[in-house]
């Protein structure tokens, strides 16, 4: 069962665990004591259970729990990192010693005693999911199951799995920082197998489906997000039955609006993560200031969306979390900063400091990446091309950081033939170079949707929840694969 | 070495059973890891990581559920198996859902030679600082950045049921590699990257080889770009060729083909790759990344030719699934997946086709399991008669696996034994790539 919010003073949850304030600042002694210039220590505790409706039956559910903590040291640009699944007194401070073994210096860095900041709170739970028992998740996959089969005859066979998570982490810096955030989440997905007839008359087998996340109780289950889930998840299923793949090359690209964001997240957003920058290794380094789009293209990356996935009170070492504009009407405004990247440049940094667990250190990471919206009306768009494609939806995508090529994976889409969505295609690649592809954007419609699916975006072995959104979009010439 | 690790899981069973579960598996495990970066001549981070972790599958009242944690405090354990009892009683029966016969379990005899002594006597600083000065120093132009990267460890790990299996492996790894950001004409900044893993630090590669291997790959990523859409020959590079198996392999499992996901289900005892294509499955292999004496079922394993001679033999089917589709189970999982070698050089067989693209590197793109389509980015080089004449980026290759395999024409010579998928490079023909 999921954790529920804690109702104490921020401190007093890990405080019950032993790890009082008094704790935390000789630990904090023990990891300065070799000289560092900063240290932190985070704190974790979170849990997750789901369960999954497969062959008929709800048969099968898991619960995960997990609490330790990290203490990263840094002298400089140079991180040392160790961490502790036992709260002990003497364990964490034998993990912070151990992260010191980075710095050699001999004079201890004074430690503050620790005093709790107050957050804003982008993740109000008004039914949370330890007052659920597993009955009624039980009930709730069940009732998407058999709505899923009572709305085509060509779905064989149903899949549903419903998850929640709730973990409650501390943040504690020398300079006498405590914060601490309860951040909850909650996964539905229905995935189909069907049966039909192919665009040929063969017969044809696709599997499928849909899925949506937010951190949010039971009460993100609206009517009509569960009716998207199912009509989503089954007609997604149905589409491919009668999609082809395209012919293979080079042509113009219109993204629909909501999870094409995909294009942002891999061609831009990752480059624009301060730390490849720092590094020289982004192709964004020397961009600062500078025009990289067209002037319709505004980018932010946003960590404040209410209930959004990709959403956080406070960053991973206890900075506050906040909209930041990356690309400004074309023009590249900032990078996403974690405390090392920001103080290598010299600035605040943006709340980007991102981590999976307390097993990992911090490092620059989206939130929920969005590109405003722009003049066109979305038709006018799609209208505009002779002979292109529109994808609808994706499965995943990558990035080389340095080169920036880039690739993302179309689920479902369409031909355009003389303005018109003609043929159903599906399962192609699309592969492109960042900069370029941002320079090739060359209509940005007027319809912004935030995309509601469970992203996960994976980086240097680990992985974050995020979120994505972007209007319509229409890019000049893209690599598409596919076969003749 | 493993009798803590025994008692807990031990424990985890008793404190289940004790609590009403009929029949229990508990796993237990722990690491010790250190990984270690330095980049142009500083060193960039130091990670001292040490694990544990217990999970136990609980089947009660003819109900199943799965449970993980790493909180081993005694109250904190007791009230966690509680709670996911009652849990279980909340779900659906699954007749299905039992252990296996205890007549059927148990560990293949025999030792892999999976741990080496001399992971507790490592010099990381030292090892970093030769790995990135090599690669550095392999690269005399157009370098902006080089990053070198080491890691050992240690893991063991213990597997207890309630019908009387117990099982524990232990093994230690070493890695070493890196990665370069190379300076285009353009202002692009290309990476490239190599790495090495084994279970003894004297079977890694020399670091010269592999600063050779990264430099050689920077250097080729220099100027790169699509060409023109075409079908024609690609030769999968022996580092990467477990993303074609791995498309491969995943309908193999008995979820997939269960559940009606997989374009293999209707394929068992059929070709499924040309005739010059065989795949196996080896556990025992000495010093493997992926050997093991048992499986996850608590079977012991066996060596077992998945595809013979572009024939498909077997499903992947644990004991749940076997039951399900009333088939004997072989393996839930692979364990070292083995494409035998071939007879000639990578430069013998480019040296023959006029037109052919060495792929080196994927970027994204995914396959569709139920009907075996496939689309990914690839980067490489493009050879005429052996000779390299553009690196290539920004282009897909797209199609059925079917075809892909069925064009399958010979595997090369030089077997990649780094990790846990060991193939050599290998040729297909008639691909599909599209690009500019």
């Amino acid at each position: 069962m999921s954790i529920p919010r804690p109702t104490g003073a921020s401190g007093a949850y890990f405080a019950a665990l032993g790890v009082t304030t008094e704790v935390t600042r000789q630990v904090m002694a023990a990891a300065l004591s070799k000289g560092g210039d900063n240290c932190d220590l985070y704190f974790e505790h979170s849990s997750s259970t789901s369960v999954l409706l497969t062959d008929g039956k709800v048969n099968q559910a898991s619960t995960q729990v997990s609490l330790g903590m990290g203490v990263r040291v840094r002298i400089g640009d140079q991180v040392g990192y160790a961490y502790s699944e036992d709260l002990s007194p003497s364990a964490l401070k034998s993990a912070a010693l151990t992260a010191a073994g980075i710095a050699n210096a001999s004079a201890p860095m004074d430690v503050a005693t620790p005093v709790a900041m107050s957050l804003p709170n982008h993740y109000p739970v008004v039914q949370p999911w330890d007052d659920v028992d597993i009955g009624q998740r039980v009930k709730m996959v069940r009732k998407w199951e058999q709505a899923a089969f009572a709305r085509d005859e060509r779905i064989k066979r149903v899949e549903v799995s419903l998850s929640d998570a709730a973990k409650v982490v501390m943040i504690v810096r020398p300079d006498g920082r405590l914060v601490e955030d309860w951040r909850p989440m909650t996964r539905a997905s229905l995935r189909c197998t069907a049966e039909g007839i192919g665009p040929d008359g063969e017969s044809v087998r696709e599997a499928y489906g849909y899925n949506m996340a937010g951190r949010a109780g039971l009460e993100y289950f609206t009517e009509a997000r569960q009716a998207q889930l199912v009509g989503e998840g089954v007609d997604r299923t149905l589409f491919l039955l009668n999609a082809t793949s395209p012919a293979p090359g080079e042509m113009p690209v219109v993204l629909a609006a909501g999870p094409s964001a995909i294009l942002l997240h891999e061609a831009i957003g990752h480059g624009m993560e301060a730390d490849f920058n720092r590094k020289r290794i982004s192709i964004y380094a020397d961009k600062m200031d500078k025009v990289i789009a067209n002037d319709q293209v505004t980018i932010v990356d946003d960590g404040t969306l209410l209930g959004a996935r990709g959403s956080i009170n406070v960053d991973d070492e206890g900075n506050e979390s906040e909209r930041t504009v990356l690309v400004e009407n074309g023009v590249l405004r900032s990078y996403m900063h974690d405390e090392l990247s920001a103080s290598h440049y010299g600035i605040k940094p943006t709340g980007s400091g991102r981590r999976q667990s307390f097993r990992h250190v911090p490092m620059p990471r989206m939130r929920s990446t969005l590109m405003e919206p722009g003049p066109h009306d979305p038709q006018a768009i799609i209208e505009s091309v002779k002979s292109g494609i529109y994808c609808v939806s994706f499965a995943n995508g990558a990035v080389h950081i340095g080169g920036g090529d880039f690739s993302f994976y179309m689920k479902t889409g369409f031909l355009i033939e003389d303005g018109k969505l003609t043929a159903p295609i599906k399962d192609v690649n699309i592969i492109g170079n960042g900069p370029e592809a941002l320079s090739r954007i060359d209509m940005v419609g007027n319809d912004l949707k935030v995309d509601d699916g469970g992203w996960t975006c994976g980086k240097n072995g680990q992985s974050v929840p995020v979120s994505q959104g972007m209007p319509t979009v229409r890019v000049s010439s893209l690599v598409v694969g596919g076969e003749q | 070495m493993s009798q803590p690790l025994i008692d807990t899981a031990a424990m985890i069973v008793e404190t289940a059973r004790g609590l009403g579960a009929e029949e229990v598996t508990a796993w237990t495990s722990t690491g010790t890891y250190t990984d270690v970066k330095q980049r142009d001549g500083t060193l960039e981070k130091w990670q001292d990581s040490q694990s544990r972790s217990a999970s136990a599958a609980l089947y009660v009242d003819g109900r199943y559920s799965v449970h993980n944690t790493n909180d081993l405090r005694p109250d904190a354990l007791r009230q966690f198996l509680s709670r996911a009892i009652d849990a279980t009683r909340h779900l659906e029966p699954d007749p299905f859902r039992r252990l296996p016969d205890p007549e059927d379990m148990g560990a293949t005899p025999g030792d892999l030679d999976l741990i080496d002594t001399a992971s507790n006597s490592v010099d990381h600083r030292a090892w970093v600082d030769e790995m990135q000065t090599a690669a550095t120093k392999a690269i005399p132009k157009h370098l902006r950045s080089a990053e070198g990267f080491v890691w050992s460890g240690s893991s063991e790990s213990a597997m207890v049921t309630s019908n009387g299996f117990v099982g524990t492996t232990a093994s230690t790894e070493f890695g070493q590699g890196a990665d370069v950001s190379m300076e285009d004409k353009d202002g692009r900044l290309p990476e490239a990257y190599d790495y090495a893993v084994a279970r003894h630090q004297t079977d890694l590669p020399t670091i010269a080889q592999l600063a050779e291997s990264v430099a050689d790959r920077g250097i080729r990523q220099l100027g790169s770009g699509p060409v023109p859409s075409k079908r024609g020959a690609m030769l999968v590079d022996n580092r990467v060729a477990s993303r074609i198996i791995g498309t491969l392999v995943g309908p193999l499992s008995g979820g997939s083909i269960y559940e009606q996901r997989s374009c293999m289900a209707d394929k068992l005892g059929e070709r499924v790759a040309s005739s010059a294509f065989s795949l196996l499955d080896e556990p025992h292999l000495p010093k493997g990344m992926g050997s093991r004496l048992y499986d996850g079922d608590g079977r012991p394993t066996q060596r077992r030719t998945i595809i013979e001679d572009g024939v498909l033999q077997h499903w992947l089917i644990n004991v749940y699934y076997g039951r399900k589709l009333e088939r004997a189970p072989t393996t839930g999982g692979t364990s070292n997946l083995v494409v035998p070698i071939g007879q000639r050089s990578c430069a013998d067989i480019l040296g023959d086709l006029n037109w052919a693209i060495q792929v080196d590197g994927f970027l994204g793109g995914n396959s569709n399991p139920a009907t075996g389509r496939y689309s990914f980015g690839i980067r490489g080089t493009l050879f005429e008669n052996g000779v390299a004449v553009k690196p290539i980026s920004e282009m897909n290759i797209s199609g059925s696996i079917f075809d892909l395999m069925d064009g399958f024409i010979e595997a090369a010579n030089d077997p990649w034994r780094f990790g846990s998928c060991h193939s050599p490079s290998l040729l297909f023909d008639a691909v599909q790539f599209s690009g500019a």
